[in-house]
């Protein structure tokens, strides 16, 4: 994949709490990119084989009427991928305020 | 100008039109999702996360999604199209042909379109078009259809495909895998369906003989293994019951399905 600010974005939301799953909402709230880019984006990271993806479990919230919702997991190629992206982007003078807010993230 | 706004901006429809967006966009969304192709799972998944979107968001979210829909949805609808009708034909004798020219002349001329493709693999059409455009792999057979030439996967292509599906669901990279794939493209047809590939989930190993597999796994390295041979047969038998294509162009008993 092409290295791209929002492919930074994206990396960065998901290595911030990498081993969870991850909603394509909250995803795109988290680093701010919008929903119409984000799916697609992941869809990428899919075809790559960053990512895993899942269909949550319906029974436990009772709710019936509810659609399930698609989530994303990290794979351990997406992980080091993402890594290599993010080691690249804190040498890339484009990505520096992305990075930098990363950082603080990092520390709370 | 100003009349013709007014006449069509009139208060019903205004009111309409704001009633369905603002407190509808659940059925707005299911009619944008229709531009996906069938199988999308961003169908099902963009319905189930517009019930994560805080309500006052949700009309502007939808549009998004409209957005989407209009250039991912139908590029994909239109790129399936592409890829069942002729291309621009390969000159002979360009890499058109990636597993050398042997091959051809093996399948005798019978290849199956992207669809057959799909479903014999086990993959979506998403996958099959992403993995041709990054060369992992690419329709290795061609047919001759009016003018042009179509390209078409042949079984060993449909076969890679397989093997590639079975390495990705067991967790190996796709680094890895393009290294397998690579090594088995020098392999012909025959002998693929002797070797069984091992993994340790990180890397992949060729073995053509049970001894290699037991080696293999006294030494903690195989920890799965796929027969292609198996595979094969597999794929044979689904094959046998989707519609292939002609060197000729004349098609096999059924037509292929419309897309």
């Amino acid at each position: 994949m092409r290295r791209t600010y929002t492919l930074v974005q994206v990396a960065i939301a998901l290595l911030d709490n990498g081993s969870e799953r991850h909603w394509g909402y909250e995803l795109s709230k988290q680093s701010g990119v919008r929903s119409g880019v984000m799916y697609p984006t992941l869809q990428r990271m899919l075809d790559e084989g960053w990512l895993t993806d899942g269909w949550e479990d319906q029974s436990p919230s009772g709710r019936a009427k509810r659609p399930p919702r698609r989530y994303y997991e990290l794979t351990d190629e997406g992980k080091a991928a993402l890594g290599a992206v993010l080691a690249e982007a804190r040498r890339d003078v484009r990505f520096a305020p992305l990075v930098a807010r990363q950082a603080a993230w990092g520390h709370c | 100008m100003i009349s013709l706004t007014f006449q069509t901006l009139t208060w019903p429809t205004l009111m309409a039109a704001l009633l369905i967006w603002g407190f509808a966009p659940g059925a707005v969304l299911r009619v944008i999702v229709l531009l996906f192709p069938k199988d999308d799972p961003r169908r099902r998944e963009l319905l189930g996360e517009l019930y994560a979107v805080p309500r006052p968001e949700r009309p502007f979210w939808v549009i998004e999604q409209l957005e989407v829909g209009l250039f991912e949805g139908l590029r994909h609808r239109s790129g399936r199209k592409k890829a069942v009708w002729p291309m621009a034909a390969p000159e002979a004798g360009e890499e058109g042909l990636p597993f050398g020219a042997e091959l051809v002349v093996e399948t005798v001329g019978i290849g199956y379109r992207g669809p057959t493709a799909c479903a014999a693999a086990g993959i979506t059409y998403r996958q099959l078009d992403y993995w041709a455009r990054t060369g992992l792999v690419e329709p290795s057979a061609l047919a001759v259809q009016g003018s042009g030439v179509q390209r078409l996967y042949s079984f060993r292509d449909i076969l890679v495909l397989r093997i590639i599906k079975r390495l990705l669901d067991t967790g190996i990279s796709v680094k890895q895998i393009r290294a397998a794939v690579a090594h088995l493209h020098g392999r012909s047809t025959d002998d693929l369906a002797s070797v069984t590939l091992m993994s340790d989930g990180l890397s992949v190993y060729e073995c053509t003989s049970p001894d290699e597999v037991v080696d293999l796994l006294q030494g903690g390295q195989g920890v799965f293994g796929l027969a292609l041979g198996r595979i094969w047969q597999e794929i044979g038998r689904t094959l046998a019951e989707l519609p292939a294509e002609r060197a000729d162009g004349r098609r096999d008993e059924q037509p292929p399905p419309s897309w």
